[in-house]
């Protein structure tokens, strides 16, 4: 039984920003997964992960990430990720996500990316 | 400064991972131990749980247990995670793809490589059916 994510849902104009809330983890990235899909399936093309309210992601949600960021490619979109703390920051670095999926600093670069 | 100790046994259950956390936190709360360093316990006990739950091989009796402990003294913090499940070795686990393309980067295999990224030192052995995985984190 995995557990519940709170995850804020915005439009700011064709983007869907998604600000995923305390932890992502294996308890409950399954959750995370199977909504980031539903909105590339619903037809979202840009999205952003906000990560202002996350404290903790492991590797189960970066996962979760990696995952989103190939399917909206496929579908010639684009998924970018911001407003990271330090600690989370430094693991999509050492993992080299940083590398295949764009981090920047805040929603606005995110959103103008 | 403070020295102290930790210990607690979980059942390897996804769902005991938040409680385990807080725990985490508030050991590092009371010992001073930076934002950062508590994060990277909880990312390694975080995925040690799963990886118990994902490779461990249970027979029907058996319930998955982890025993964590952690300790503090002036130079270093110590993580010792105790397992059941099977010999799992980590170290033979290691090696990731940082640096393929994203329509090549294979999913999976990343938690282990984090946790030996951010470790100082990292050591495992097999002993009587149990395994131990110790992590040493330096506090400077």
């Amino acid at each position: 039984m995995a557990s519940q994510i709170d995850v804020l849902e915005e439009h700011e104009g064709d983007v869907l920003v998604l600000t995923p809330v305390g932890r992502i983890d294996s308890s409950n990235a399954p959750v995370f997964e199977r909504m980031v899909k539903d909105r590339i399936d619903d037809g979202e093309t840009k999205i952003v992960v906000d990560f202002t309210k996350l404290s903790f992601i492991s590797s189960s949600g970066m996962r979760v990430l990696l995952i989103g960021a190939k399917n909206i490619k496929s579908n010639q979109g684009k998924l970018v990720l911001c407003s990271m703390r330090d600690s989370i920051r430094e693991i999509f670095s050492i993992s080299g996500f940083d590398t295949i999926i764009p981090v920047v600093k805040d929603r606005i670069a995110a959103i103008d990316h | 400064m403070i020295t102290g100790n930790f210990n607690v046994q979980i059942s390897a259950r996804v769902s005991e991972l938040h409680d385990l956390a807080a725990m985490v936190e508030a050991f590092g709360e009371t010992h001073g131990l930076p934002n950062r360093t508590n994060f990277i316990i909880n990312l390694a006990l975080e995925e040690l749980v799963t990886n118990t739950l994902v490779h461990g091989i249970f027979e029907d009796d058996i319930e998955p247990k982890i025993d964590v402990s952690l300790s503090v003294d002036d130079s270093r913090v110590t993580v010792i995670v105790e397992s059941n499940g099977g010999m799992f070795d980590p170290t033979e686990h290691t090696n990731v793809d940082t640096s393929s393309e994203l329509d090549n980067r294979p999913i999976g295999g990343l938690g282990l490589h984090l946790i030996r990224s951010q470790a100082d030192a990292f050591s495992y052995e097999f002993v009587d059916g149990i395994n131990r995985l110790t992590l040493e984190y330096n506090r400077s």
